[in-house]
């Protein structure tokens, strides 16, 4: 087919053909695509119900009989117009824009749908160019997704049912009411044909818009016409009814409006589709859940509380019931549960018959109640063959009634209304009717729900808003009711009733002409009087002025003429019917009398057909006196005339009576006739019943023999199936590799073990055996098939697998059948490698044991230890070189022995233990023995002997054994070692220092007795403990973190030492030189630390004496050298010439090198007076002669005194030599010493120097001399005392007073 | 220097303290003490104040001039030290390391110089 204007289409997809088959769909599907265009642009996607588990040649049977590629559908696959796309078997499919997914089955998916999986995501994609057609199939599969197409503004197409082999699926497509057209496969293909070229022409917005507007032009003009159908559209919105209209002209493939229009007039049946078009329901169950939970909570809860009155529920615009039913089951559930017994009611309404016809079924699909929760669906809902059913007790609350809202009273006293989606259809007038219409139906303040995008159409003071997002309101019982069932229109007669539709709503009741007023007052007033009579004769209509003429009859009231109208026109009036009718043309009955009350008047009797319908008008004219004759003249004529006609109607009534007896007498004969036959017939049949009585009985009898019989073979089969599965355990339990093979090697059956070994599989029964490679080798198979059947012996053979080595035993036995018949072979295959093996290892473990035994027999002859064997009376049964050598007897001589014979000494003293040994039968371990033995009879031995008991086998002690290990040689060194340690232990005490011994980690083992005795500490105080934590470094934390890092460092190899302060008794301080020191093992592992010190407080005192000492001496020095220096310098103020100021300074130095030796010969300790003064006046003194004499008492002197008081005496004495008393021989100097104070002097201790008989004194004329200034001046100041110098004439006399002595 | 030059000394050996009193005296200066003690030293110092000081550090018996010295600081009156001790040795508390100090025996100039840089940084 050629396209107009866009050339060759099949570049473009304008379309897509979703075609859905099961059971008997390849025959439709393969005509169909015989006949697809080739360049149509539509996409064809064929959904075939398959087998997931066989391999589908659909796409070759197809390909064979197209042009058409034919592809299979693969994941993501682009869809490609003019081509067919074949759905897998094993995956369902769902449209993406552009492309095909795969979506993997879900096998718990129950029923199977993948046509309407596939039709609901065309409808997605789609929209309105998706195309669905349902091809022969059983079940609804295809019906749900047709629906999701139809919803979406799609095409649905259904193979008729009479050319489908199996109806079930496209039967339920058209059930819905929505397929839009049904025929038989083969005109499918020019059908798409149109669509497409409809499609498009569509598809270009211009021509689209275009249509609209024409539409829009002449729709009042088509709604008129669907009006007649009983439903009025004039008020609906627009823009749907055009969508809704341009898709039917698409389908009718008529291109202009005017065509359209003309195929309604002509086609009733367009018009009851396009009346389908534009109902469809969209409804689902528990649409928008939260607006359910909402209303649950909100209006159902309450409603269910509420007692002792019905509660009604109205649904306008039910559909196809679900949303009453989702109400139903909330309001049922709620209800139960408050246990309320108030009676329940919800009306379903809609305008759409077939909607409503599938409510009331109450059956649903799978897919449709998806939505229902779970506890719901299992109590309101049961599983049938093709999907869901409410049950009863649910249906029986739900009243489903065809109703119109916008025309029909609305129902009243209702509770709650829900009435959503419905008013988007309706335009803002017809809403505006509607709203006040609900108000009026709900009582009190009850609830009203409403569509997402619906409102109140300004009628907001009816109702108050309860929740806005999901539209619940609730009414104002306050608001007045706007809506009057009296003033509301005259109902329209119910559809179905085959009556004339009457747009009563778009009647101009009261729009009535000037006209027609007045031909309505003129009737009413001044016509003849007339009526309309039915077919039947009943009276239908009556005008004001017949009623005059209407009497009613006694008994029930009846319309008909002859009960109704006065007697006087009965007669005539049937008359002149019965003409009318009879010639179809109107008759008169001339000159009637009829007795009116108070006159009698004269009519003619008019009857003249009126309508269509049989129906007739009546008209009574009045005949005028004027016509020429008296009224008596009148009545003796219609008496006259009157009797005529009773004469004829009697001859024809006699006419019809004789032919109704004639009638009756050849019925009454035939009814004779077929009584006799029917007789006969009674009788025949009454045989032949009793001959199937007996036939019954008969069986009867059989069934119960059969009924046996088949319990019998109920219990056998039972037997056989238990037996059957017992067989089929053991074979699937078992590790035997079991085969049976028929006489001819045919494999019949096998035991999965047998798999391992031949590689059979479970369908390979009835293959011969020989097909199959065996892992084990057996050539001689047939051989030995032969021999068993020869001579019916069983053959036994070892076979093992090449590969692994396994060993198997192979048993070949005749299958013998239950009667004893041979019919093939058994083979059994052991698997005995195991065994094999177990033995294999017997046999190694036995020559193991053999050598281990020569093994113990080697080590019992050759082992350092001694062992016998002694019987019960303490003879030898068996005893080792070892032992025999500590006896000193050979081996051999000791056997049958007594131990006393060959130990004498040692006997005894073990003797007791054996006997104890063989009396309690337990093992004496350990005992030390010491003794003399044969071997060395001068050197006492020690054993370490172990006497075990020896059970014969039935567990008495037969026997001991002994153990006998020397350790003489150790005891001795164990001596050794313990004198050393103790020794070393006493060194350690001895010690000066103090001594430790401490684990690598600081835990203190041991200390010594000077350490723990010094600071007079036990034992358990300290071992044990951390080094770091013990008394002696408890005085100062520094002391402890550094002793514990001391610690560390040894016990890393370290060698530390540092002096440290530590604690001794009584909290003293000692300063020590401490030593931590790491001792370690051959492999350079420290195994423990010393730790030692000794006391240093001593040695660290005399140094810092030293160090004082030092000083001190450094500083006198200094002094010294000072105080030589002002010597020096004085001097040689007052120097006549060098060798003078030498000879002069180095008289001084000397005298201060005296005063220093004496000092230093008393340890700086001071020295007397009279040491002092005897250095200077020594040459003056000698034994017989003392020329200065000391008087009084001697002082002592501290050192400075005898620094100042030698320099001074050596001035005294040079002075005294060179000018005073010992100038001269017989002068003499005294110094008088006291202690105990003077008159002179306040000082305690007093020198006085006096000269006597030297020349006579005189006082110097220089003053200034070294002496005078050093007595004078230097003398007082160093000892702080008093100085006086008096020349006197008889010699010089030196007064020094000296404070209380330092020394 | 105009109306004082006073230099106290503070000697506990006579002949050494004389020594250094007459070579100050004879580069003119006047001479307070010398004292022997710190006692007859701050019991001068209580009626008089001098120029500057020269103190002998250990004045004999254990005693020493440290705590003259601090009170010397405290009035703001310059002072050397003479010292028997080795001049690097740490003899001498910290505080004084300032102070200027002669190592005995010392020579009269070296006195002079050391007053003389003393007085005037009194002045």
């Amino acid at each position: 087919m050629v396209l107009e204007g866009e050339g060759k289409g099949s570049s473009s997809l304008v379309g897509l053909v979703g075609i859905g088959a099961s059971a008997g769909g390849l025959e439709p599907l393969q005509e169909i695509v015989a006949g697809l265009p080739p360049d149509a642009g539509l996409a064809y996607v064929v959904v075939q119900h398959l087998s997931p588990d066989k391999p589908s040649i659909l796409h070759q049977l197809l390909a064979e009989k197209t042009r058409l590629p034919v592809r299979m559908i693969e994941d993501g696959a682009k869809i490609v117009p003019d081509a067919i796309h074949i759905a897998p078997s094993t995956s369902d499919v769902e449209l993406n824009s552009e492309s095909f997914r795969l979506v993997p089955r879900d096998p718990k998916e129950r029923p199977h749908a993948p046509i309407d999986r596939f039709f609901s995501s065309l409808a997605r994609v789609r929209g309105r160019t998706g195309i669905c057609v349902v091809l022969s199939g059983t079940g609804t599969d295809g019906t749900a997704g047709l629906r999701a197409v139809k919803e979406a503004g799609g095409i649905g197409i259904a193979q008729s049912s009479e050319n489908a082999r199996f109806p079930g699926m496209p039967n339920a497509a058209v059930a819905t009411g929505l397929v839009d057209f049904v025929q038989p496969a083969r005109d499918v293909p020019l059908r798409l044909a149109d669509l497409a070229s409809h499609f498009r022409a569509m598809s270009s917005q211009a021509s689209r818009n275009d249509l609209h507007e024409q539409i829009e032009d002449r729709l009042s003009e088509i709604t008129e016409i669907v009006s007649r159908t009983g439903h009025d559209f004039s008020a609906y919105k627009p823009a749907t009814l055009i969508r809704r209209i341009a898709r039917r002209m698409g389908l009718q493939h008529t291109r202009t409006v005017d065509a359209y229009l003309d195929r309604l007039k002509d086609d009733d049946h367009e018009a009851g589709r396009l009346l389908q078009d534009f109902l469809i329901g969209v409804t689902k169950f528990f649409r928008d859940e939260e607006v359910f939970d909402l209303v649950r909570e909100r209006v159902i809860e309450p409603l269910a509380a509420r007692k002792g009155e019905p509660v009604r529920i109205w649904v306008p615009g039910c559909s196809t019931g679900e949303e009453v039913y989702s109400l139903a089951m909330l309001l049922v559930e709620a209800v139960e549960r408050h246990d309320n017994p108030a009676p329940l009611q919800i009306f379903g309404t809609d305008i759409d018959l077939g909607s409503l016809a599938h409510a009331r079924s109450g059956r649903y699909t799978d897919a449709a109640v998806q939505n229902v929760p779970k506890r719901l669906l299992e109590q309101f809902l049961a599983a049938d063959h093709s999907g869901y059913r409410i049950n009863p007790r649910l249906r029986e609350i739900c009243v489903f009634s065809p109703h119109n809202l916008a025309q029909d009273p609305p129902f009243s006293r209702i509770d709650f209304v829900s009435c959503r989606n419905l008013l988007i259809y309706l335009s803002l007038p017809l809403q505006q009717r509607v709203i006040p219409r609900l108000h009026f139906a709900i009582r009190g303040k009850g609830h009203l729900l409403l569509g997402p995008s619906e409102g109140l159409a300004g009628d907001d003071d009816l109702f108050e808003t309860v929740d806005k997002k999901s539209r619940l309101f609730r009414r104002r019982a306050d608001a007045e009711t706007r809506y009057s069932a009296l003033a509301d229109h005259a109902p329209r007669p119910r559809t179905g009733d085959g009556g004339a539709p009457v747009n009563w709503a778009s009647l101009p009741v009261h729009e009535a002409t000037r006209e027609t007023k007045v031909e309505q007052l003129y009737l009413q007033r001044f016509a003849q009087p007339f009526a309309l009579i039915g077919a039947a004769g009943e009276v239908v209509y009556l005008s004001e002025a017949m009623t005059a003429f209407v009497r009613p009859s006694r008994g029930a009231p009846a319309t008909s003429i002859d009960s109704f109208l006065v007697p006087d026109l009965r007669m005539p009036v049937r008359a002149a019917l019965s003409e009318a009718k009879g010639k179809g043309e109107t008759h008169t009955v001339f000159d009637v009398l009829v007795g009116t009350p108070g006159e009698r008047r004269l009519f003619d009797v008019t009857a003249a057909p009126a309508f269509e319908d049989n129906q007739f008008l009546l008209v009574l004219s009045e005949a005028r006196l004027s016509r020429g004759s008296t009224l008596g003249e009148h009545i003796a004529d219609r008496d006259l005339e009157e009797r005529d006609l009773l004469t004829r109607e009697n001859a024809a009534l006699r006419r019809q009576l004789s032919a109704a007896t004639a009638e009756y007498e050849s019925s009454g004969q035939e009814l004779r006739s077929s009584n006799e036959e029917l007789l006969s017939m009674n009788e025949e049949l009454q045989s032949s019943n009793e001959e199937l009585e007996t036939s019954r009985e008969e069986l009867q009898s059989i069934n119960e023999e059969l009924e046996t019989v088949n319990a019998e073979l109920t219990e056998n089969n039972q037997r056989l199936a238990r037996a059957n599965s017992d067989l089929k355990n053991l074979f699937e339990s078992t590790d035997i590799a079991v085969l049976f093979l028929d006489p001819g090697l045919h494999i019949r059956s096998f035991t999965p073990a047998t798999t391992r070994l031949f590689g059979v599989r479970e369908n390979d029964a009835g293959r011969p055996i020989s097909d199959f490679a065996s892992r084990v080798s057996y050539p001689e198979l047939e051989e030995d098939a032969r021999s068993v059947k020869a001579d019916l012996q069983t053959i036994e053979r070892e076979l093992v697998t090449e590969k692994t080595g396994e060993t198997y035993l192979l048993r070949m036995r005749p299958y013998r059948t239950t009667d004893d018949r041979l019919d093939g072979f058994v083979l059994t295959f052991f698997d005995i490698s195991e065994r094999k093996r177990t033995e294999e290892l017997l046999a190694r473990n036995a020559k193991e044991m053999e050598r281990q035994y020569v093994e113990l027999e080697t080590l019992y002859d050759t082992t350092p230890v001694g062992l016998n064997l002694l019987d019960r009376n303490l003879r030898y049964l068996r005893i080792n070189d070892r032992l025999a050598e500590i006896n000193g007897h050979p081996a051999e001589a000791h056997i049958g022995r007594l131990q006393a014979e060959m130990v004498p000494d040692i006997d005894p003293k073990i003797a007791g233990l054996q006997r104890q040994v063989f009396d309690t039968g337990k093992a004496v371990i350990g005992t030390e023995v010491t003794g003399y033995t044969p071997a060395e009879p001068d050197r006492e031995r020690v054993w370490i002997v172990d006497y075990y008991p020896v059970r014969s086998g039935e567990g008495e002690v037969f026997a001991i054994g002994s153990c006998v290990r020397e350790i003489t040689e150790e005891r001795a060194l164990v001596r050794k070692l313990a004198a050393s340690e103790s020794r070393l232990r006493r060194i350690l005490d001895n010690m000066v220092a103090f001594a430790a011994v401490l684990e690598p980690d600081g835990t203190l083992g041991e200390a010594n007795q000077p350490a723990m005795e010094r600071a007079e500490l036990k034992a358990e105080e300290v071992i044990g403990k951390k080094f770091w934590d013990t008394y002696w470094w408890s005085h100062s934390e520094e002391v402890a973190a550094q002793v514990r890092g001391a610690i560390e460092r040894a016990a890393s190899g370290e060698q530390v030492r540092y002096d440290v302060e530590v604690r001794v008794a009584g909290g003293a301080l000692i300063t020590i030189d401490f030593q931590v020191a790491p001792v370690m093992d051959g492999e350079g592992e420290v195994i423990e630390l010393i730790a030692s010190g000794y006391d240093i407080t001593e040695r660290r005192a005399a140094e810092v004496r030293l160090t004082m000492l030092l000083g001190e001496l450094q500083h006198r020095v200094k002094n010294t050298l000072a105080t030589v220096a002002a010597i020096s310098r004085f001097l040689a103020d007052n120097a006549t010439s060098v060798s003078a100021y030498e000879d002069r300074l180095t008289a001084r130095l000397e005298a201060i090198s005296r005063t220093h030796d004496l000092l230093t010969a008393e340890g700086w300790g001071g020295a007397s007076l009279h040491e002092v003064l005897s250095l200077e006046a020594s040459p003056y003194q000698s034994a017989e002669i003392s020329r200065v004499r000391v008087k009084g008492d001697d002082i002592r002197l501290d050192p400075k005194e005898v620094l100042s008081l030698g320099m001074a005496f050596h001035e005294l004495v040079t002075n005294a030599a060179k000018y005073g008393a010992l100038s001269t021989p017989e002068g003499e100097v005294t110094v008088t010493v006291s202690e105990g104070g003077a008159e002179w002097t306040d000082y305690p201790r007093s020198i006085v120097w006096k000269e006597k008989g030297g020349p006579e004194v005189s006082p110097p004329h220089n003053r200034s001399g070294f002496g005078s200034f050093l007595i004078e001046q230097v003398l007082a100041r160093d000892l702080k005392g008093e100085v006086q110098l008096h020349y006197e004439e008889d010699g010089v006399r030196c007064c020094i007073g000296l404070p209380d002595g330092g020394a | 220097m105009d109306h004082n030059h006073t230099v106290m000394i503070v000697e506990d050996e006579a002949l050494i303290g004389l020594d250094l009193a007459r070579s100050l005296q004879k580069a003119d200066y006047d001479v307070a003490g010398p004292f022997e003690t710190s006692a007859e030293a701050n019991k001068w110092l209580e009626q008089s104040a001098p120029v500057c000081a020269l103190l002998d550090v250990n004045l004999g018996d254990g005693s020493n001039s440290f705590e003259l010295a601090a009170r010397l600081a405290a009035s703001n009156i310059p002072f050397g030290f003479l010292t028997g001790y080795a001049a690097s040795k740490g003899h001498i508390d910290q505080q004084f390391n300032d102070v200027p100090k002669l190592s005995k025996p010392c020579r009269p100039e070296e006195v002079v110089a050391m007053v003389r840089a003393l007085s005037v940084r009194h002045s």
